[in-house]
């Protein structure tokens, strides 16, 4: 991607050929699409296609004034139309619909996940609004003049974080257009049965300028569209509604829309009626149709493309050993609270790199944030810090498209349980990008979730919602503990981590001073991580081979140690314990080690060990290791009550984890 | 207002048990107004301000930089002007984070044997954690402390002319000096000794080795390596103490008999592969009171506890318990030493035979 803020003329029209260029667009999209439509006939295509036949005038009268490369297209399910008009090679996006060498995104993204220079799409409607104007945002600051197309359609309408993308990008006066093409139709459902009251009012409403346009006349459509990208260039957000209508199915074989209707929506076809009409376009669709079927049978005899075994998070070099992340009081300088920790890795971070930003909600001095971390930050960095809506949806979005853009953006879930909202920003962008647009792309990502239960928050403000997170493929979780270094930990994820991160802080270790010296006679064990990857803290008796495996994280730690102190007093057991700084993807191998000397393992969370880290450790140990004698101490399956004394029954506490360490022998 | 009035640190948010106290704004003493401002404290959520409760003359009881328990007392205001004589129990304890550096988590066991034995815990301040075993090793050693350290060697003058030192006029004089003290020897102790322990007095020999107190050494011994001895040992003549490739430690009050090899290599397996496999080594330990009889061989990585007796001429490899009688080749613990007051006896565990003794 450029990050060029040169300016190359805008693909505005030669007054001496005028629409032309727009039309033939139009044609050689919908020649493209029909020859998608032979070729799965046919069985060379695999999945689905969403076509945009009906809709090509669309994008090719939009795209003429944009500039490919330097302006961002965000695209949705249907956008093949969209590409070929950014400039995207038909031949690469047929290797890539086909499987064949060539492909453009290695054959993963498909019809609707592609990547070429500041092109963008994605299968999920209405999530990559939020990321474009994050993407927007990234270009204004750094100053590009470039905008970013957002497209949407109809049927999305009723996405809420569509709306949150509006709000957003309102709010930060982002350069961004929001291109609704309305062909009324939501899959299979009328979209009028779905919409109610008026959406340019609806739209207006959000603080953003609305236009009208219909795709029947295509050069007053190109015009609309002229002026709406020069006034979002301007630093007006804008959305363009343009009446247009689809013709075939939404995929492949699923259009039961009355025949009659279908019928009439041909009859309206612009492109259709300016075929009959002009001779010249005829001969322009006869010879773009052959030319496609030509490129179509080329790459059908290519051989089917390899994969060249990209992993779904980026490769890194940097190495990690448990030393760098530990607290240590011959180390460090004199420690504050943890929360002190996490603030002053903050404000170093972003000392040290310009394009780290802050986001989430309540951020601003004074009140700097629901648990201070982020204080002080809006007062010393004061356009680096956004103060967000409530809105978590919108506030991973936006950090996502910062990212792609090139920033390290930090966004901060005041309450972990509030990331369900901001879940589908994780799952399927975050975690997809670097893979699903073939290595092409990072996602350095940071989102911290304030977790944890033992405050009397209820069952709505202390759940531990990191497990949603682990095993997606392509999100990496990392959590801080009272042993951890905190301010260095925090500023590795930050500053040194490409991969979309969520870092987890238990709200009870906040207020705790790092525990800087190992617990009963231990002594830390140095673990080299993996590139790229977080070793656990180890932690081995100084006098004895150890009887159990103990292995938690995070707020639980603190539990474990006490637990492991009386054990001690009462029964002379010697541990091996680990605390995670990685909970995804996992790493066994110090684990497996440790349990081939004690055979006996213990792991706690603070959540229902049922399909939660405990799960996937044991598995991962009663797989590599029979024999192992294994039990896990968590929550009792129940949402975590408000009073303190029904919440000590559903969390673990110390008694749970001795009478786990008794079960073992 | 007769009795002084706290000011207590109030609960301002759940995220916190303690507060930190950022400065006073009435000095040490002076007046206060009901209601006036008198300190300010912080949490993690806030930064705030504590009223008077009362008017009068406040006393700090916290400084600045303290972190304070939420519910705790910072200082007190008094009608006069004058420090109440309070208890101490008024003001805030200091918190710690944990056990204070240095002070071991003691098991039940240990601290059961502490008291039962009137040992003080200063004694086991250098571990961590003490376990049973910890103050068993204590009381066994008990009295104990003999000064340990590692025998340094000394290199050969490469540059000496044997042939003019043999026919020189020292030797013949060293010739006679050493009949001279063969005499002596004789007609004194009526015993003749090999040359070395003929002319190093054994104690020195001992003591110029870093044993403990007391020990003494026939010069006649090989002393390898990392050797510990403690204080009160007798070694015999044509002894081997190997601590080459593992420590040789052992303990107070321990016999070793002529002829007795104690090692910590071999190269059995070395020799046997044709020098493909490596050497082995591993560090032997003999405990406390130990005799063991002569021309025994004691292999590398044998632990022998206290009080354990070893039969003359056995092979002894691997781990003894303490009172172990330890006899054969290879050896086994075929019974128990027992000591009752000044006398120990040697049981077989079979009825039928009895040790020596």
């Amino acid at each position: 991607m450029s990050n060029s803020t040169s300016l190359s003329p805008a693909r505005g029209l030669d007054p001496d050929v005028g629409l032309r260029p727009v039309l033939e667009m139009a044609i050689r999209i919908r020649n493209f699409e029909n020859a998608l439509q032979d070729l799965f006939k046919r069985g060379l295509l695999f999945g689905t296609v969403h076509t945009c036949v009906g809709q090509e005038l669309c994008a090719a009268a939009l795209h003429p004034h944009l500039r490919p490369g330097e302006d961002a297209f965000f695209a949705t399910h249907r956008g093949h139309g969209h590409y070929l008009a950014y400039g995207g090679s038909e031949e690469a996006l047929l290797a890539e619909l086909m499987g064949r060498q060539g492909a453009l995104c290695l054959g993963r993204g498909g019809t609707q996940n592609l990547f070429w220079r500041r092109f963008f799409s994605a299968g999920i409607q209405g999530g990559s609004a939020p990321i474009g104007v994050g993407f927007a945002w990234a270009m204004k600051r750094r100053q590009e003049q470039s905008i970013a197309v957002v497209q949407v359609g109809d049927g999305t309408l009723g996405e809420g974080t569509l709306y949150e993308a509006f709000t957003f990008a309102a709010l930060l006066k982002a350069p961004v257009l929001f291109l609704l093409e309305c062909n009324g139709w939501a899959q299979s459902t009328d979209v009028r049965t779905t919409t109610p009251g008026d959406v340019a009012a609806r739209i207006r409403g959000f603080g953003l300028e609305v236009e009208t346009a219909s795709d029947e006349d295509p050069a007053a459509l190109h015009e609309t569209l002229g002026r709406v990208v020069a006034n979002v260039r301007q630093g007006r957000p804008s959305v363009a509604m343009i009446r247009t209508r689809r013709l075939l199915a939404h995929s492949k074989g699923d259009d039961n829309r009355p025949k009659d209707l279908i019928e009439k929506l041909w009859q309206d076809d612009p492109l259709s009626r300016l075929l009959a009409a002009q001779a010249e376009l005829r001969s322009a669709q006869v010879s773009s149709a052959a030319e496609i079927n030509a490129t179509a049978e080329t790459v059908a005899q290519r051989p089917k493309v390899a994969d060249p075994g990209n992993r779904a998070l980026p490769a890194s070099s940097r190495t990690l050993s448990s030393l760098d992340l530990h607290a240590d009081s011959a180390k460090n300088r004199a420690l504050g609270r943890i929360a002190e920790e996490l603030n002053r890795g903050l404000h170093e971070a972003m000392a040290a790199n310009p394009e780290v930003i802050v986001l989430g909600e309540d951020l601003l001095d004074p009140y700097g944030g629901a648990f201070k971390v982020t204080r002080g930050l809006s007062t010393k960095y004061p356009d680096r810090v956004f103060s967000t809506p409530i809105a978590e949806a919108g506030i991973a979005g936006v950090s996502n498209g910062l990212a792609l853009a090139g920033f390290r953006p930090v966004a901060e879930i005041m309450f972990a349980d509030f990331v369900t909202l901001a879940s589908d920003q994780l799952i399927n962008f975050a975690a997809k990008f670097h893979y699903m647009y073939a290595g092409n792309v990072t996602c350095p990502t940071t989102i911290r979730l304030v977790s944890g239960g033992g405050r009397g928050y209820g069952p709505t403000h202390s759940q531990s919602l990191e497990r949603i997170f682990c095993g997606v493929p392509g999100l990496q979780v990392v959590a801080l503990s009272h042993r951890h270094d905190c301010c260095r930990l925090l500023q590795e994820v930050v500053l040194r981590n490409d991969r979309p991160t969520v870092f987890v802080e238990n709200k009870l270790l906040y207020s705790e001073r790092p525990a800087a010296e190992p617990p009963l006679d231990a002594r830390i064990e140095p673990v080299e991580g993996k590139e790229g990857e977080f070793p656990p803290l180890h932690y081995v008796s100084a006098s004895r081979n150890p009887d159990v495996t103990v292995v938690t994280y995070g707020g639980s730690a603190p539990i474990c140690e006490r637990a492991m102190k009386r054990l001690f007093e009462t029964d002379e057991l010697a541990f091996d314990y680990f605390i995670l700084t990685q909970l995804w993807p996992l790493d066994l191998t110090g684990i497996l080690a440790s349990v081939g000397r004690s055979r006996r393992l213990l792991v706690v969370e603070e959540n229902v060990p049922a399909f939660g880290i405990s799960a996937a450790v044991i598995s991962g140990v009663v797989q590599a290791a029979p024999g192992t004698s294994c039990r896990a101490v968590g929550a009792q399956p129940l949402p975590i009550p408000s009073v303190r004394h029904l919440e000590d029954l559903v969390l673990p506490g110390e008694e749970a984890v001795i009478a786990g360490v008794r079960n073992l022998f | 207002m007769s009795q002084p009035v706290d000011i207590i640190v109030p609960r301002e948010g759940v995220n916190d048990d303690r507060a930190k106290l950022v400065e006073w704004l009435v000095a040490d003493g002076g007046k206060v107004a009901a209601g006036q401002a008198v300190v300010v404290l912080e949490t993690t959520k806030k930064v705030f301000e504590l009223e008077s409760p009362a008017a009068g003359f406040v006393h700090h009881q916290a400084a600045a930089g303290a972190e304070v328990d939420i519910g705790a007392s910072v200082g007190v205001i008094t009608a006069g002007a004058e420090r109440p004589a309070r208890p101490a129990a008024a003001a805030p304890a200091p918190k710690a984070a944990g056990p204070a550096a240095g002070d071991p988590t003691v098991s039940a066991k240990a601290l059961d044997l502490i008291r039962k034995h009137s040992l003080s815990l200063e004694q086991f301040r250098h571990l961590a954690v003490v376990r049973e075993a910890d103050v068993q090793a204590v009381l066994a050693a008990k009295p104990s402390s003999a000064p340990v350290r590692r025998f340094a060697g000394e290199t050969l003058d490469p540059g000496a002319d044997w042939d003019a030192i043999l026919a020189s006029q020292n030797h013949s004089e060293l010739q006679e000096l050493l009949r001279a003290l063969r005499r002596r020897l004789r007609a004194k102790f009526n015993r003749h000794v090999p040359l070395g322990t003929l002319l190093n007095d054994r104690w020195n020999v001992a003591k110029e080795n870093g044993f403990g107190e007391g020990s003494n050494v026939y010069d006649e011994c090989l002393i390898l390596g990392d050797v510990h001895m403690g204080k009160k040992c007798w070694v015999g003549p044509f002894t081997i103490l190997d601590g080459l490739n593992g420590t040789l430690t052992i303990g107070d009050y321990v016999d070793i008999g002529s002829g007795t090899h104690v090692y910590t290599h071999n190269t059995v397996e070395r020799a046997l592969t044709g020098h493909r496999a490596p050497l082995f080594g591993n560090s032997t330990s003999i405990g406390n009171c130990c005799f063991i009889a002569p021309q025994v061989t004691i292999a590398a990585g044998t632990r022998i506890g206290n009080h354990c007796f070893v039969a003359a001429g056995s092979y002894v490899e691997g781990s003894f318990p303490d009172y172990s009688f330890i006899q054969g080749n290879p050896a086994r613990s075929v019974g128990r030493v027992e000591i009752s007051g000044d006398r120990a006896r040697i049981r077989h565990h079979d009825a039928g035979k009895s040790g020596p003794a």
